[in-house]
């Protein structure tokens, strides 16, 4: 096992994806921040552009709601990470290299060369998810580092930070959520064998396409049980990204901290038990 | 430990299809097993199954001496080529190696450079997988399939792609590996002529069958080099071959003739041919036995 996760993280510095996705997180931190901006310019110009339409389900599409706050006042850090990071571009990342990175070995066939050795295939998905878990992590704290410079360099002595936990506390969950997104895209990888169809998968879920099928079970339910409070949503993981804010209550964060782990645990079991009882192509 | 691996009643079955029918192959320790079978007869899937990639639908097999569960112990004894090399193609054939020698543990320091000297390779430095020919994917296959000095080492058509000068050079590493470090090997290939050349052992398989396994001797005994005639007047050749004594000959068609003995008297036949006036427009000795032996075995000419 130890070897294996060793042979995966060789593999995850020396793969071109792994620098091609960090690439992607600094360009799309700098465009996001660059596009934030250019929202509150035209809100100083026109103060109405910033008031969307509220609806009671969130719409399909990828985009960052500015804070009208934002356009006379300072502008907090944790404020504009939290804002950045919920608008899924991370996420969707975190999908397309968790796909690529699954699927690669099975795709060029190098699965051949070391599962015949492991009795206990299992033991890949572990390792290739300790690789996936490491290349998140890295890409979270680019993501911050470069969305704080950015708006550094943009708003200068209008941007402050707060408070220090608060962002660690986000940040924490939010890697716990984007992992077990990443799991669950792994997850589709190796049962589907595709990568198109895993990164499909993960930019519709991200853009808010599953929100339709939310809603329908949302009513069933409902239909069913009249009383009950029930949002499926909330247990879901690509809804609870872009919910848990820097502002969210305690019970919310814990609530998306289970969510991540319950996710990125049976997406992994799943792609062992998957990996263990398939043969080999 | 009679036997290396055996498999008892090893069986692969698709739906209602079965690619592999109760199999049982036996292989000692430094053998080079020559599994033969056309495309499609269940080559590979003996091989997946032996080298653990797929599971068997019936029957199981023993290595050094064990079974099931216990066999699986060893999985990590066994080198494996199946069909095409996997390979990454966007790394260094010894990044390749490396990622290898980093599941299985190997830190042995030079392994990568030994490897890649044993299947010729030492010279490509840093050059990308994806720019190798085929012949070089091959020999990176085989280099892989080498890492952690395995027992038993698995070959699935390691010729594919290579020229003639590389398919020289590769069985002359496997008969090195396998005299010098005792490796056990299991080749399959369809061009049994070259298979001939190095298997000490054969296995032949059709449709699923094995229909039979025989030593290197005993397959010689079976069959039988010959030379063949090639002529403008067969009649009278042989009218000429019956003076000079030759009775085991068969014409095959209008101008060939095959001759079954006094093979090194290839000059002899011809001078007499000659000297009475009958032209020879070639003369060789051929060895296909072991594909017509094959051919005979199976049924007529497929595409083996």
């Amino acid at each position: 096992m130890f070897n294996l996760i060793k042979m995966d993280m060789h593999r995850l510095f020396r793969s071109t994806s792994t620098w091609i996705t960090l690439l992607l997180v600094v360009i799309l931190a700098v465009f996001s921040v660059v596009m934030t901006n250019v929202d509150i310019k035209m809100a100083e110009d026109d103060p109405s552009s910033l008031i969307t339409e509220t609806t009671e389900e969130p719409q399909p599409g990828i985009y960052v709601e500015a804070n009208p706050e934002w356009v006379k006042g300072n502008i907090e850090i944790g404020d504009i990470i939290s804002t950045e990071m919920r608008s899924g571009l991370l996420a969707i990342l975190s999908a397309v290299f968790a796909a690529i990175f699954a699927n690669a070995e099975q795709k060029n066939g190098y699965i051949k060369n070391i599962a015949g050795q492991f009795p206990r295939r299992g033991s890949l998905i572990i390792s290739k998810f300790v690789a996936i878990a490491i290349q998140i992590f890295l890409m979270m704290i680019l993501f911050t580092v470069v969305t704080v410079i950015t708006c550094f360099i943009l708003w200068g002595d209008r941007f402050y930070l707060d408070s220090f936990t608060p962002i660690l506390k986000f940040l924490g969950t939010q890697y716990l959520l984007h992992l077990g997104f990443a799991a669950l895209i792994m997850f589709f990888s190796i049962l589907t064998r595709s990568t198109a169809f895993s990164m499909t998968a993960g930019i519709l879920v991200c853009a808010g396409f599953a929100v339709p099928i939310y809603s329908i079970i949302n009513k069933l339910v409902t239909d069913i049980k009249p009383n009950l409070n029930f949002n499926i949503g909330d247990y879901m993981i690509d809804r609870n990204i872009s919910q848990i804010s820097l502002a969210a209550t305690s019970d919310i964060m814990i609530r998306g901290i289970f969510v991540g782990i319950i996710f990125a645990a049976v997406s992994v079991l799943l792609a062992m038990f998957t990996i263990q009882k398939r043969d080999v192509r | 430990m009679e036997y290396l691996l055996t498999t008892n009643s090893l069986t692969k079955q698709y739906g209602r299809h079965k690619a592999v029918n109760a199999v049982n192959i036996h292989i000692r320790q430094g053998d080079i097993y020559g599994l033969i079978g056309r495309n499609g007869a269940g080559k590979t899937t003996i091989l997946k199954m032996i080298s653990g990639l797929a599971a068997p639908t019936e029957g199981d097999f023993s290595l050094f001496g064990k079974t099931g569960k216990d066999a699986y112990e060893y999985m990590s004894r066994i080198g494996t080529l199946i069909e095409a090399p996997g390979i990454y193609p966007n790394m260094s054939a010894a990044e390749n190696l490396k990622l290898k020698c980093l599941a299985v543990g190997v830190r042995k320091k030079g392994t990568i450079e030994e490897l890649l000297k044993t299947v010729g390779l030492e010279n490509v430095e840093k050059k990308k997988v994806k720019k190798f020919s085929l012949g070089m994917k091959q020999r990176l296959g085989i280099a892989l399939a080498l890492v952690g000095d395995p027992d038993l080492v698995i070959l699935d058509e390691p010729i594919n792609g290579l020229d003639p000068q590389g398919i020289a050079e590769v069985r002359e590493t496997l008969q090195k590996l396998n005299k010098e470090k005792n490796i056990t090997f299991i080749i399959s290939s369809h061009i049994l002529e070259e298979l001939s050349k190095m298997a000490t052992n054969y296995g032949i398989i059709h449709n699923g069958i094995l229909l039979q396994e025989m030593t290197r001797e005993e397959l010689l005994a079976k069959c039988s080099e010959r030379i063949e005639l090639k002529t403008d007047d067969t009649r009278k050749a042989c009218t000429v071959l019956e003076d000079m004594g030759i009775e085991k000959y068969k014409v095959v068609d209008a101008d060939t003739i095959q001759i079954f003995e006094r093979l090194n008297d290839g000059g002899d036949i011809t001078m007499r041919l000659a000297e009475n006036g009958v032209k020879t427009m070639g003369i060789t000795v051929k060895n296909e036995a072991l594909e017509d032996y094959y051919l005979n075995l199976t049924g007529g000419i497929v595409n083996v």
